[in-house]
């Protein structure tokens, strides 16, 4: 599913904020990850950032569907961390 | 929040497989008993993401083992309100309506005074609403979609 029918799901209300972020991260490429993540609004990053700092590996559990690799999280993770700090040094 | 587990009651098409709007839907289940709050949203899987035993979805929650599950999991931060996906032929049958509605609704509302507690984890959370567990929240839920289809046939005799 494109990542834009996604957010669009996202802000009609057919999903909640918890659930884009899983199905973002399932999307994401780990080499690759800004082609995801560069689309998504700041509050789901940031929800992304969350999700991804209290994940923990096999250990992970839902009530449906697939848990997000390791590899996945841990590259959303370092990107939106280097998102938010060029953010910042552009408003410093 | 899966309707998936089978009912007891198998539902009837409705006449020439009229579909419903999900707000003739609504009404539906209303006017059958089933009391849908305000801060819930229902939309039809247009997608076919549901399987075929799935009838209708809630929310997905995924959190580490032990953590808690909050009411705020469930709801989408723009609405305001809890999502519920369902499949398209469940609006061709009045029966199916009223009782996927009305299980949700049961499943939801019991689960709306435990999570407000802040208190449930995850996997209490899971146990409460898989298909898989006899006697939990979900069996309950589908033993009350059959009462509220068995009321809604003497009514209509």
């Amino acid at each position: 599913m494109m990542i834009q029918s996604l957010v669009e799901k996202y802000r009609t209300g057919i999903m909640t904020d918890d659930h884009l972020v899983v199905e973002c991260l399932h999307m994401l490429d780990p080499e690759n990850p800004g082609l995801v993540l560069g689309s998504l609004p700041d509050n789901i990053l940031l929800r992304m950032l969350r999700f991804a700092t209290d994940y923990s590996p096999g250990r992970m559990v839902t009530n449906y569907g697939v848990v997000p690799g390791h590899d996945q999280v841990l590259a959303a993770r370092h990107w939106i961390q280097e998102s938010l700090e060029q953010k910042a040094h552009k408003t410093a | 929040m899966i309707a998936g587990q089978s009912p007891r009651i198998k539902w009837r098409l409705n006449p020439s497989g009229k579909k419903r709007t999900l707000n003739e839907a609504k009404e539906i289940a209303r006017a059958n008993g089933v009391q849908i709050p305000d801060d819930v949203e229902f939309f039809e899987d247009e997608d076919d993401e549901l399987p075929a035993d799935l009838t209708a979805r809630g929310p997905k929650v995924t959190k580490p083992a032990g953590s808690a599950v909050y009411w705020s999991d469930l709801v989408n931060s723009l609405t305001g309100s809890v999502p519920f996906l369902v499949r398209s032929d469940v609006l061709t049958s009045d029966e199916a309506i009223v009782a996927v509605f009305g299980h949700e609704m049961y499943e939801l509302e019991a689960l709306r005074s435990i999570l407000k507690e802040g208190k449930t984890a995850v996997e209490q959370f899971v146990a409460h609403t898989r298909a898989d567990n006899p006697g939990n929240l979900h069996d309950k839920a589908w033993d009350y979609a059959d009462n509220l289809v068995e009321r809604m046939r003497k009514g209509a005799t």
